[in-house]
C-alpha cells in the first residue's frame, strides 16, 4: 500500500518535472527567490531560482530518464520498494533543484543530497559486501571533491561579492583569484563526474540496482558536473588556466576510461567506464572555451542521457533475467541465438543503444560526438594546441568505443565461431561449462512496463541526433566513421578467433584503487589508531598522574596534621616570613 | 511581565525538584516524569513565548540600511543586548548583582534547553534505567535546566559562574547514579573525572573574572559589552586565556576533551543527551558571550591558537572515532570534532564564522541529542553499545531505527539541506574571510584542513552505518524481543527529525535573528 503510495508519487513527480519542462519552453528567462539573511555585512543568503534554455534542456532530460527509470523499476525493484523508490524521488528531486538554482548555496544542497541519494541507492542491496564497499567510496569521494567544491564557492563567491549565479562573471575580479576559484570549482566537478583522478568510485557503484545507474549516469549526478560547468560557462571562459586543466584531465580520462573499458568483462562495469569515458568528451567540449564547443557538449549529454539511459536498462534486463551481467556466464545463452531470441526486444533495443554509443552513422551519438571533434577541429584550425589535443584524444577514444561497443555485443549475444566456442576466453570460464547447457528456455523479455520505457529511449537514442538540425562536415564524419570501423574491425577479428585478450594493466585498471588504498586509507587508519592512543596514554595519562598526586598530596597533608599545636605555629611563622620577603622581592 | 517569565524559566525547574524530592518515594517515582513533562513543556512555550516577544519591535531592515550607506567597518559581534532585563543587587560588598537578561543569542539556546529536557522527560515516562529511582532522576534534570538556563541568562560574571556551577553536582551524580549499569566502577570513575576537570576549569574561569573585575571595577555583562577591555596583553590577556581555557575544557577543546568519552559513554541516555545537547553549549556561549566582547583585543591575540587547537579538535576527534568500536564512545567523540567546528567559527572573529558558531550550536544540540537517543535505544534492546557484540545488519532487525540512525548520522557529518551544514559551512566561510585583524594566511589552512576534517566525518560515520546497520542478516538473525521504534520513541526522535529537516531548509528565520550584531 505504501510502496504503490511511493510509485504513483515517484512517477508523478517525474512527469511533473516533464510537464514544467514543456511549459516553461520558449519562455523568456526569469529569476525568483525565497527568503534570506544578510549575515555579517558582506553575504546575502537566499534561496534563488531561475529558468533559461539550459533548465529547461535539463529538465526535459531529467524529467524523461526519470519517468522512464521510475517506471521500469516497478518492474523491476521487488524489496524495499517504498525506501527505494523514495529515494529515486529524492534524487530526482534534488537535480531538480540543482537545475533551477540560482545560488551556488542552493546548487550545493541539491549537489550534494544527489551525492547522498546515490550512496543509498548504491547501498540498496546491503546484504552484499561489494554493495556496501562501493556505496561508501562513492559517498567519499564526492564528498572530497565536494569540499574542494564548497571552498571554490567561497573564493568565488567573496571575489565577487556575491553567490548568485547569474551575477557571478559580472564585476571585477583579480585574475588569480578567479583561476583559484574556478579550480576549485573543478574539484567538485570531477569528483561528482568520477573523471580522473577521483574516478573509481564510479565503477565500482555498480552493485547499485540496474535501474538507479541509469539514474546516476545518464540524467543526474555525473551529469551534473557538465551542468554546472556549462552554467557557470561565462567565468569558466574567463579562466583560461582552467580550461586547460580540464582539457587536460577530460583527455587523459576518456582514453583512460575507454581503454579500461576494452578490458572489463562485466556488462554494467564496461558501461560505467563508457560513461566516464563519455562525460570526458562532453568535458573536452566545455574546454574549447567556445560557443560551439559548450553546444556541442550539451548536445553530447542530452544524447548520452538517452543511449546511456538505455543501455542500463538492458543491462537490468539482463541480470533479471540470468541473475548476472558477467560476460563469462551471458555467452553460456548465445547457443543458437537463445539469449536473442528469447530476449529480442531487450537485444534489438541493446543493439540500437550500442550502435549510438559506438557512433554508428545515422545515430544519435555518431551527431554529438561529431560536433564535439567539428568544435575542436574549429580551435585547432587556428593553432590551439587544446583544440589538437581534444581532436585527436576524441578520434582515438571514437576508434576504442567502437571497440569495445562491438566487443560486447558480440561476446554477450552471439557465439563466436571459433573452436568449442572459445570457452577459457574469460577467467572464471570453467571448460565443464559449455556441457551442462543452461536452461535459455526461463528466459523472458521483461514485463512491458520494464520494455516501454526501453524503446522510448532507443527511439530518442535515434531521432535525438536529428534535433540540433543535421550540419554535418563530410570530412570528419568520415574521419571517426573510419575510425570506428577500424575498432569494432578488431573487436570482430578477436571474438571471431575466440580470444580476448586483456592486458593485466588494463585488468587492474592502472593499479589506481590498491594506490589510493595504500596511500590514503591506510594510513588514515593508522592515524586513528595514533589518535586513540595518544588519548589514552598521553591525555589520559597527565589526567591519572594528576589524580595521583592529588591523593599522594593529600596523604602527605595528612600526616602534617599532627595536632601538635607548635609545629602548626612554627609552619605560619615561617610562611609569613617567607612571603614578606617574597612580596619585598617582588615589590623592589 | 516578560521578566517574570524569565524568572519563571529560571526558578519554576528548582521548585518543581523541590517539590518532587518533598512528596513520598512511591508516588513521586509514578508521577514524577509526567510532573516534569508538564513542567518543562510549559517553560518550552515560555521561552518560546519570549522568544516571540522580542522578535516583534525589531524591523528586519538592517540589510536595507547596508545598501544605503555602504559597508561600515565589520564589528564584533557576541555582545550582550539586553532586551528581558532584570537587575537586583545580591552582594553588594562585592558589586556582585543578579543580574539577568536575554537576547537573541542566548534564547534560542533557552529554548534548546526547554526542549531536550521536555524530550527527556518524555522519554522517562515510558523508558527509565534499569536502576529505577525516577524522582530523583527528573529532579535532578529539572535542578539542570535551571543551572543551564540560569547560565545563559546570566548578565554578570559572578552571577555566570554560578550557574555554571549548579549544572555539575546533578550531572555528576546522574552519571555516577543511573549510569552504564555493568561497569560500576567505569562510571564513577567517568563521573569523577568529569567533576574534577571542569571544576578545576571554572576555577581557572572565576580567577579569569576576578581578573577582569580588578581591571574594570564591574561583573555586569551589559556594561563590560559596552566598554570592553581594551589591550592585548599583561591583565586582560592573562584573563582571556584563563576564561578561555577554563571554557574550553567544558566546550571541551582538545586537549582538554579528555573527560567527555568516558563521560557521555557511561551516562544514562537523558544524561548524554542532556550532556551533548546542552552542556557543552555552555562553553561556546561563555566565549561568545564573555571573551568576544569583553576582551576583543586579547581575544584577537589568542585567536589563532584558539583556531588551532580548534582544528586540531576537528581532526584528531573524527580519527578517534573512526577506531572506536563502542557506539555512544564514537558519537561522543564526534562531539568533540563539531564542537572544533564552533571553536574555529568563534575564533575567526568574523559575523560569519560566529553566527555559524551559533548556528552550529543549536544543530549539534538537536542532531547529536537525536543521536544519543537513538544509541540509547540500541543499548537498552542489545543491552551492550559495544559494535562487536550488537553484530551487524540493523537494517533487517529494527529497520524504523537505524533507518533514523543513518538520517541522524548523515544529518551530523554536515549534509546540505539537514541542520548540519549552515553551521559547518558559516564556520568555514569564517575562516576563509576572518576580521581583518588576524592573520588570514592561517586562517585559510586551517579552513582547508577542517574540510578535510569533514571528509573523515562523513567517513567514520559511513563506517557506523556499515559496521551496525548493513550486513548480512543470516549471519546476525534477530534477537527475541527486539521491538522496533516503540510509540514513546516515536513522539520523542519526531521533533528532533522534523527540526533538522526545518534548520537545514530554512536557516534564515534563526540567521536573521543575528543580523543586527
Amino acid at each position: 500500500m505504501i510502496a504503490t503510495a511511493w510509485r504513483v508519487a515517484g512517477v508523478g513527480f517525474s512527469l511533473l518535472v516533464v510537464l514544467a519542462a514543456a511549459l516553461l519552453y520558449g519562455v523568456d528567462p526569469q529569476q525568483t527567490m525565497a527568503g534570506g539573511a544578510m549575515i555579517g555585512e558582506d553575504f546575502w543568503f537566499s534561496y534563488e531560482f531561475r529558468t533559461d534554455g539550459l533548465t529547461v534542456l535539463m529538465l526535459a532530460i531529467v524529467g524523461v530518464v526519470s519517468t522512464c527509470v521510475q517506471v521500469y523499476s516497478i518492474g523491476y525493484v521487488r524489496e524495499r520498494i517504498a525506501s527505494y523508490t523514495a529515494l529515486v524521488t529524492l534524487f530526482t528531486a534534488a537535480m531538480v533543484t540543482v537545475v533551477i538554482s540560482d545560488n551556488l548555496f542552493l546548487l550545493l544542497i541539491g549537489w550534494e543530497v544527489m551525492g547522498v541519494c546515490s550512496y543509498l541507492l548504491i547501498g540498496h542491496y546491503w546484504e552484499r559486501r561489494d554493495a556496501r564497499a562501493g556505496a561508501m567510496k562513492a559517498f567519499l569521494m564526492t564528498r572530497l571533491g565536494d569540499v574542494g567544491f564548497l571552498f571554490g564557492i567561497f573564493v568565488l563567491g567573496v571575489g565577487y561579492h556575491t553567490f548568485r549565479i547569474s551575477e557571478l562573471g559580472s564585476g571585477p575580479i583579480e585574475p588569480h583569484t578567479l583561476t583559484i576559484g574556478t579550480i576549485l570549482l573543478l574539484v567538485g566537478v570531477i569528483g561528482k563526474s568520477a573523471q580522473v583522478p577521483l574516478q573509481t568510485w564510479l565503477p565500482d557503484a555498480m552493485p547499485g540496482p540496474s535501474p538507479v545507474s541509469a539514474l546516476i549516469h545518464a540524467a543526474t549526478m555525473v551529469a551534473a558536473g557538465v551542468f554546472l560547468i556549462a552554467r557557470l560557462y561565462n567565468v569558466f571562459v574567463e579562466a583560461q588556466t582552467t580550461l586547460t586543466v580540464l582539457a587536460v584531465v577530460a583527455c587523459v580520462t576518456m582514453l583512460f576510461a575507454a581503454s579500461c573499458a576494452m578490458a572489463a568483462v562485466e556488462v554494467k562495469r564496461v558501461l560505467a567506464w563508457s560513461t566516464v569515458s563519455q562525460l570526458a568528451i562532453m568535458f573536452a567540449g566545455l574546454s574549447l572555451g567556445t560557443h560551439d564547443g559548450r553546444r556541442a557538449a550539451l548536445f553530447q549529454l542530452l544524447t548520452h542521457a538517452a543511449f546511456k539511459g538505455l543501455l542500463f536498462l538492458c543491462a537490468g534486463v539482463l541480470l533479471h533475467q540470468v541473475g548476472s551481467a558477467a560476460f563469462v556466464v551471458l555467452r553460456r545463452y548465445t547457443r543458437r541465438g537463445a539469449s536473442r531470441k528469447q530476449l529480442r526486444v531487450t537485444f534489438v533495443t541493446m543493439t540500437i543503444g550500442l550502435a549510438a554509443l559506438a557512433g554508428v552513422p545515422g545515430f544519435a551519438g555518431f551527431f554529438s560526438k561529431d560536433s564535439v571533434v567539428e568544435a575542436a577541429w574549429e580551435q585547432a584550425k587556428d593553432g590551439s594546441t587544446v583544440g589538437w589535443i581534444v581532436l585527436v584524444s576524441v578520434c582515438v577514444t571514437t576508434a576504442m568505443t567502437a571497440f569495445y561497443c562491438v566487443r560486447m555485443w558480440l561476446w554477450v549475444f552471439f557465439r563466436t565461431p571459433a573452436l568449442a566456442g572459445a570457452v577459457g576466453a574469460f577467467e572464471g570460464d570453467d571448460p565443464m561449462a559449455d556441457l551442462d547447457e543452461p536452461d535459455a528456455n526461463k528466459l523472458r523479455d521483461g514485463s512491458w512496463l520494464m520494455l516501454a520505457p526501453m524503446v522510448l529511449l532507443a527511439i530518442g537514442a535515434i531521432g535525438l541526433g536529428y534535433t540540433d538540425g543535421v550540419h554535418l562536415n563530410v570530412v570528419i564524419a568520415l574521419i571517426t566513421t573510419v575510425l570506428a570501423l577500424l575498432g569494432g574491425l578488431a573487436a570482430y577479428s578477436l571474438w571471431h578467433r575466440g580470444a580476448d585478450p586483456r592486458p593485466v594493466v588494463l585488468e587492474r585498471e592502472y593499479g589506481v584503487d590498491p594506490a589510493y588504498q595504500r596511500l590514503f586509507v591506510v594510513p588514515v587508519g593508522w592515524l586513528a589508531k595514533l589518535a586513540v592512543g595518544n588519548d589514552r596514554d598521553v591525555i589520559g595519562a597527565y589526567v591519572r598522574a594528576t589524580g595521583r598526586a592529588g591523593v599522594l598530596a593529600s596523604q602527605g597533608f595528612r600526616k602534617l596534621q599532627t595536632g601538635n599545636v607548635q609545629t602548626y605555629l612554627a609552619a605560619a611563622v615561617v610562611g609569613a616570613v617567607a612571603l614578606a620577603i617574597l612580596a619585598g622581592v617582588i615589590g623592589s | 511581565m516578560s521578566e517574570w517569565l524569565l524568572i519563571a524559566l529560571i526558578a519554576v525547574p528548582t521548585l518543581t525538584a523541590v517539590v518532587l524530592w518533598a512528596l513520598p518515594v512511591v508516588t513521586g517515582d509514578r508521577i514524577a516524569a509526567l510532573v516534569g513533562t508538564i513542567v518543562s513543556g510549559v517553560l518550552l512555550v515560555v521561552s518560546f513565548v519570549l522568544w516571540w516577544d522580542m522578535r516583534r519591535p525589531h524591523c528586519p531592515c538592517t540589510y536595507q540600511l547596508v545598501d544605503t550607506y555602504g559597508s561600515p567597518p565589520r564589528t564584533v559581534p557576541g555582545k550582550l543586548m539586553p532586551d528581558v532585563d532584570i537587575n537586583v543587587p545580591w552582594i553588594p560588598s562585592l558589586g556582585v548583582r543578579f543580574h539577568l537578561a536575554v537576547d537573541t543569542i542566548s534564547l534560542p539556546l533557552i529554548a534548546l534547553t526547554a526542549l531536550l529536557v521536555l524530550l527527556c522527560c518524555v522519554y522517562s515516562l515510558k523508558i527509565t534505567p534499569r536502576i529505577g529511582r525516577t524522582r530523583s532522576l527528573i529532579a535532578l534534570l529539572l535542578v539542570i535546566e535551571t543551572g543551564v538556563i540560569g547560565t545563559f541568562a546570566a548578565a554578570d560574571l559572578v552571577l555566570f559562574f554560578v550557574f555554571f556551577e549548579i549544572v555539575l553536582i546533578p550531572m555528576w551524580l546522574v552519571i555516577d547514579i543511573w549510569g552504564d549499569d555493568h561497569d560500576r566502577a567505569g562510571r564513577r570513575r567517568a563521573a569523577t573525572t568529569f567533576i574534577l576537570m571542569t571544576v578545576l576549569g571554572s576555577a581557572l574561569m572565576l580567577l579569569g573574572f576576578l581578573l577582569i573585575h580588578r581591571h574594570a571595577g564591574t561583573f555586569d555583562l551589559v556594561f563590560l559589552g559596552q566598554h570592553p577591555i581594551k589591550g592585548g596583553h599583561g591583565v586582560p590577556l592573562a584573563a582571556a586565556i584563563l576564561i578561555a581555557v577554563g571554557l574550553a575544557v567544558k566546550m571541551p577543546l582538545w586537549p582538554l576533551h579528555i573527560w567527555l568519552p568516558d563521560a557521555h559513554a557511561k551516562a544514562p541516555t537523558v544524561g548524554s543527551v542532556l550532556l551533548a545537547g546542552v552542556l557543552l553549549k555552555l562553553g561556546s556561549y561563555g566565549m561568545i558571550r564573555i571573551l568576544l566582547p569583553v576582551l576583543p583585543d586579547a581575544t584577537a591575540t589568542i585567536a589563532p591558537y584558539l583556531a588551532g587547537f580548534s582544528v586540531v579538535a576537528i581532526i584528531a576527534g573524527s580519527l578517534a572515532c573512526l577506531a572506536q568500536t563502542d557506539v555512544k564512545r564514537l558519537i561522543a567523540y564526534s562531539s568533540v570534532g563539531h564542537m572544533g567546528f564552533i571553536g574555529l567559527g568563534i575564533a575567526t572573529m568574523s559575523p560569519e564564522g560566529l553566527n555559524g558558531a551559533l548556528y552550529a550550536n543549536l544543530a549539534h544540540g538537536i542532531i547529536t541529542g537525536l543521536l544519543f537517543f537513538l544509541a540509547g535505544a540500541i543499548k537498552d534492546r542489545h543491552d551492550t553499545s559495544d559494535l562487536r557484540a550488537i553484530g551487524r545488519a540493523l537494517y533487517a532487525r529494527l529497520p524504523r531505527i537505524s533507518g533514523l540512525l543513518t538520517y541522524a548520522c548523515l544529518a551530523s557529518l554536515g549534509l546540505p539541506g539537514l541542520a548540519g551544514f549552515w553551521g559547518e559551512m558559516l564556520v568555514l566561510l569564517g575562516a576563509y574571510h576572518p576580521a581583518d585583524w588576524l592573520p588570514r594566511a592561517t586562517f585559510i589552512v586551517l579552513m582547508v584542513i577542517a574540510g578535510l576534517g569533514a571528509v573523515l566525518t562523513a567517513a567514520y560515520f559511513l563506517r557506523l552505518i556499515r559496521e551496525l546497520c548493513q550486513g548480512d542478516p543470516a549471519e546476525n538473525p534477530p534477537a527475541a524481543f527486539a521491538v522496533d521504534l516503540s510509540r514513546i520513541e516515536f513522539v520523542t526522535f519526531a521533533p528532533l527529525v522534523v527540526l533538522t529537516v526545518f534548520l537545514g531548509l530554512w536557516p534564515f528565520t534563526l540567521l536573521n535573528q543575528w543580523t543586527f550584531l
